[in-house]
């Protein structure tokens, strides 16, 4: 009995120390960030500001997180940032569990999922963009998140296999006798891009009947609610191979000399010129080509350093201090950025949709319900 | 009345009942804590849920999640399927592993076949390794072009052989696998009860003329008894929990166990879903306990390291020795130092898979600047990985001989009694609580200070906490198997020169037992080493381990950095354990 009390206790606790809206304000306004950020920054003052703060701590889903950390170090030697690379489903879990029991050491987020943050943290949530950077960062990538770089995620096939062209025009093409057992998914459930990027299909209802008339010259007659989840029907129907991650996709379609497809991201094509993987993007695919999965760099209210976070934020956006991710495959959500690598150059052109943060709340799951009972 | 509390004062102040108190205390705030937590969530209202009931508030209490496992169209996926699939290959796993590691015990601590050593090391060898690359072993070996990735296998590779589909991924791989990963606990467990057997008992029998199947059947089983017990827990324990090699070699044919299951909703942030699995989980391996607990119960102790001296005549093989010591160090060679090579290969190739000789790389251990990366030996934030690896696993396994020391003397004394099976049962819990859930947990309680304590959160004291945690049951099990064997008398003796029992723990108890705490020692220090799943909770960016940092790399498609520190974690674990034979002075 005494234990069941003493969990019952823990539990109160860790809901009762939540901080209320008002501090996270005050913060904001000491911090000068969100309402309160200022046209330009003086910088000289920041770093003295940063001087006498505690050292910034990170979190990122990417193992490159020391990267930028050395490259800024060379910026700023006499400012600490410590990092750690958490992957993406223990740091949401994580990150509540810090806040729900009153420790905000937390300074800077870098993750996936914005939607899962936005839900969970609201308005201790930061976007915070450095004034040079007011012009080239778009609305939508700014507001309510600073999406920071994106996962573009597509449709690929082996080019040495189809020299000429695209084995499919368009996406229903995945649906029909041809490709029954050709098609190559990394299980959704594992792969959090491709649960995004399905989610996203199913969403774009009103598109995905429109290919569907494009491809068969008829409306689409439904069994399910939508064209979106009648795709997503069909394309389990069709037998497709569900492997573990989306290097299986890149392996196994370098490996085969007939016909494969599968969905997989941009980043995974940085293995290309190195002679691992031989794959491509299907360029020209009706409704899009892909869709742009992003990736947020968020400050987090109520932390100790956030004018160390101000300079930080400053640096991954640069060029040096993003070159690990934008030259790897992952284009900033810069519009005065382009790749520098040849292999990079197609995403520029592709036509890619966003993600909408509110229907992935809304879908996501019974996206993941739908999949488990229909697989 | 007086001499009512007297006695009752005496009873209390009996050694295993003073030991046994304070050690239920600690396993009750450490252990039934956090599952009390688990199993409260279970029935609460997650708030990713709160969508799904219109007004209704997150916290609240529901039954949506057993409801949703148990009783609705996803119940067969997510949990009858993996239900099954679970048994049969707990089941398989276990019997195996254990008929492997008895028979290898006995082949090495009683008869005089060759080699001993180098079978030992090799029995040893895949249980240092982290669990998932073996089974990346396997599949570099077995995977046919025909399946998936398109890729021959090395076998296939050189003898043009193709296996068949459920060799290379399913039910029989996973079982496969796991035996060779982990019937080093029967083998170990199992060997330090017999090299501490009293040897006279076998000589009696043999003078009687007993046949050499009739000693083993009839002297050294049930002498071995508890450490066959601690050994089949253990084993159980370890299949209805095991996510590494299920995931790797199941996932690809389909085939969910129900620990991949757990993984997938906490990955997909479905908690609710996962702490129902991990109720589920604890009530099925705490019914596998009880139900032996009351099998060994009802026989009486079997203590055999008596007083009197033994000697070391062994069990003769005859003419056949030779030849059984190379057929065994084969059949347990190949298995343990197979993987061993190929990672020691990847990790010298600078690229991955196809080995040849112009791809010959000391990169990925020395190299500058790899994509960013400096080698494994030369990077600082890998030094002091490696440091806090050695550093934490080296605590938690010196915590957890004292706790061993003391769990296995309250429990072997109190043989029976409801404290003894109690400590057992409580201390067994942390296997079957999956590592994320146990981390988060942690993270909950300790994050803030509670009352004196300071708030633990990024310090390397909450990871050996949580990893001592998660390492209790093999603590508990060995220190039990290794009391179990002391006889009563001994202490008895002690008692008569000294009043204090401390020094009878320290001069009489603690030397016999020496060989079961080494083994203690080794088992946490090498589970704490390979920890991944809880620690990736803990972790914060001073206190980095190698797993968290190896794990990157896979993400990465670095396997060259992967397989480079799953070596260097073979080596710390190595080094661990002669530390630890240095320590106890053991000789042998």
């Amino acid at each position: 009995m005494k234990t069941l009390i003493a969990g019952a206790l823990i539990t109160a606790v860790g809901f009762s120390a939540s901080v209320c809206a008002q501090d996270f304000d005050e913060w904001l306004q000491a911090a000068q960030m969100g309402a309160y950020a200022p046209e330009q920054e003086d910088w000289e003052a920041v770093h003295a500001a940063a001087l006498n703060e505690l050292p910034l701590q990170v979190y990122m889903t990417s193992s490159r997180v020391n990267q930028p950390i050395e490259t800024f170090s060379e910026l700023y030697p006499d400012l600490v940032v410590e990092g750690a690379n958490i992957p993406a489903a223990e740091m949401l879990e994580r990150v509540r569990r810090e806040r729900a029991a009153g420790n905000y050491n937390i300074g800077l987020l870098h993750a996936d999922s914005p939607e899962a943050y936005l839900s969970m943290f609201g308005d201790q949530l930061v976007s915070y963009v450095p004034p040079e950077f007011a012009d080239v960062i778009p609305e939508n990538a700014r507001d309510p998140l600073l999406v920071y770089r994106y996962l573009p995620t597509g449709v690929t096939y082996n080019p040495s296999v189809y020299p000429d062209e695209a084995p499919v025009t368009n996406i229903w093409d995945l649906t029909t006798e041809e490709f029954r057992g050709k098609v190559l998914i990394a299980d959704p459930l594992q792969t959090g891009s491709v649960l995004t990027y399905l989610t996203t299909l199913v969403g774009m209802e009103d598109e995905m009947a429109a290919a569907y008339e494009a491809r068969f010259g008829a409306p689409i007659q439904l069994q399910e609610d939508t064209a979106g989840w009648e795709f997503i029907r069909r394309l389990l129907d069709n037998d497709p191979v569900i492997v573990g991650g989306t290097r299986d996709v890149a392996e196994s379609i370098t490996n085969s000399s007939e016909l494969l497809v599968g969905f997989n991201n941009f980043s995974r094509m940085r293995e290309v010129p190195t002679g691992r993987y031989n794959f491509t993007f299907v360029m020209g695919l009706e409704p899009f080509d892909m869709v742009n999965l992003p990736t947020h760099l968020t400050v987090m209210a109520g932390n100790e350093s956030p004018n160390a976070a101000k300079l930080f934020v400053r640096h991954l956006l640069s060029d040096k201090g993003g070159a690990p991710w934008f030259e790897d495959g992952n284009p900033p959500s810069r519009t005065d950025w382009s790749p520098s690598e040849e292999w990079a150059q197609p995403i520029v052109e592709h036509t890619k949709v966003d993600v909408d943060y509110q229907y992935l709340l809304e879908t996501t799951d019974d996206f993941i319900d739908f999949w488990t009972i229909n697989r | 009345m007086n001499q009512a509390l007297q006695r009752m004062r005496q009873r209390l102040m009996r050694p295993h009942i003073i030991v046994g108190l304070v050690v239920l205390v600690i396993l009750s705030a450490l252990v039934i804590v956090p599952v009390a937590e688990i199993l409260f969530e279970s029935f609460r209202l997650q708030d990713r849920d709160v969508r799904r009931f219109p007004g209704a508030e997150a916290g609240q209490w529901v039954l949506f999640y057993w409801e949703r496992v148990l009783a609705s169209s996803l119940s067969q996926r997510i949990f009858y399927g993996p239900l099954i699939n679970t048994m049969i290959v707990t089941v398989c796993f276990t019997f195996l592993a254990m008929l492997l590691g008895v028979a290898l015990a006995w082949l090495v601590a009683r008869t005089d076949m060759p080699f001993k050593a180098l079978i030992s090391a090799s029995v040893v060898l895949p249980y240092i390794l982290p669990a998932w690359t073996i089974a990346l072993a396997w599949t570099t070996l077995f995977r046919t072009d025909s399946q998936t990735l398109g890729a021959a296998g090395f076998l296939q590779t050189m003898t043009g052989m193709a296996v068949p589909d459920w060799v290379t991924f399913g039910l029989f791989p996973i079982t496969i696998v796991m035996v060779i990963n982990y019937y080093a606990y029967a083998f170990l467990l199992t060997t330090a009860a017999l090299s501490s057997m009293n040897r006279q008992l076998e000589e009696a029998a043999m003078m009687h003329g007993a046949s050499l199947w009739t000693i083993i059947r009839r002297v050294n089983l049930p002498l071995v008894l508890p450490a066959l017990v601690s050994s089949f827990v253990l084993t159980f324990a370890t299949g209805l929990g095991a996510f590494g090699v299920p995931y790797l070699l199941g996932l690809p044919a389909d085939v969910q166990v129900m620990a991949t299951y757990l993984y997938t909703s906490t990955t997909l942030g479905r908690y609710g879903d996962a702490y129902v699995l991990t109720v589920i989980l604890i009530a099925m391996a705490g019914i596998t306990i009880l139900l032996t607990s009351r099998l060994v119960g009802l026989r009486q102790s079997f203590a055999t390291m008596t007083g009197k001296a033994g000697s070391s005549q062994l069990i003769p093989l005859g003419r056949y020795r030779r030849v059984i010591g190379i057929a065994v160090v084969t059949a347990v060679g190949i298995p343990a130092f197979l993987p061993l090579g190929l990672m020691a290969l990847q990790s010298l190739q600078s690229g991955i898979g196809n080995f040849t000789w112009d791809g010959f790389t000391l990169d990925y251990w020395i190299g500058k600047n790899i994509r960013g990366f400096d080698g494994v030996l030369v990077d600082s934030r890998m030094l002091k990985a490696i440091w806090n690896t050695f550093f934490i696993s080296f605590v938690v396994g010196v915590i957890s001989v004292i706790a061993a020391f003391a769990s296995g003397y309250a429990v072997a004394k109190g043989r029976g009694s409801r404290m003894a099976t109690l400590i057992e049962q409580v201390a067994f819990i942390p296997y079957l609580v999956p590592g994320v859930a146990l981390g988060a947990v942690f993270l909950a309680m300790f994050a803030a200070p509670i009352g004196p304590l300071p708030s633990l959160y990024g310090t390397t004291t909450l990871l050996i906490l949580a990893c001592f945690v998660s390492q209790l049951p093999f603590a508990v099990r060995s220190g039990t198997t290794a009391m179990m064997q002391i006889a009563g008398e001994l202490e008895e003796a002690g008692s008569m020169h000294t009043r204090s029992w401390l020094t009878i723990a320290r001069r009489i108890l603690i030397p016999l037992a020496k060989r079961g705490l080494l083994v203690a020692f080794v088992l946490t220090f090498i589970s704490t080493a390979k920890e991944l799943n809880l620690v990736i909770m803990l972790v914060t960016p001073r206190t980095e381990m190698l797993s968290t940092v190896a794990i990157g790399f896979m993400d990465l498609a670095m396997e060259q950095f992967a397989n480079a520190i799953a070596l260097i974690l073979v080596a710390i674990t190595l080094l661990g354990a002669l530390v630890a034979k240095a320590f106890s002075g053991d000789r042998k």
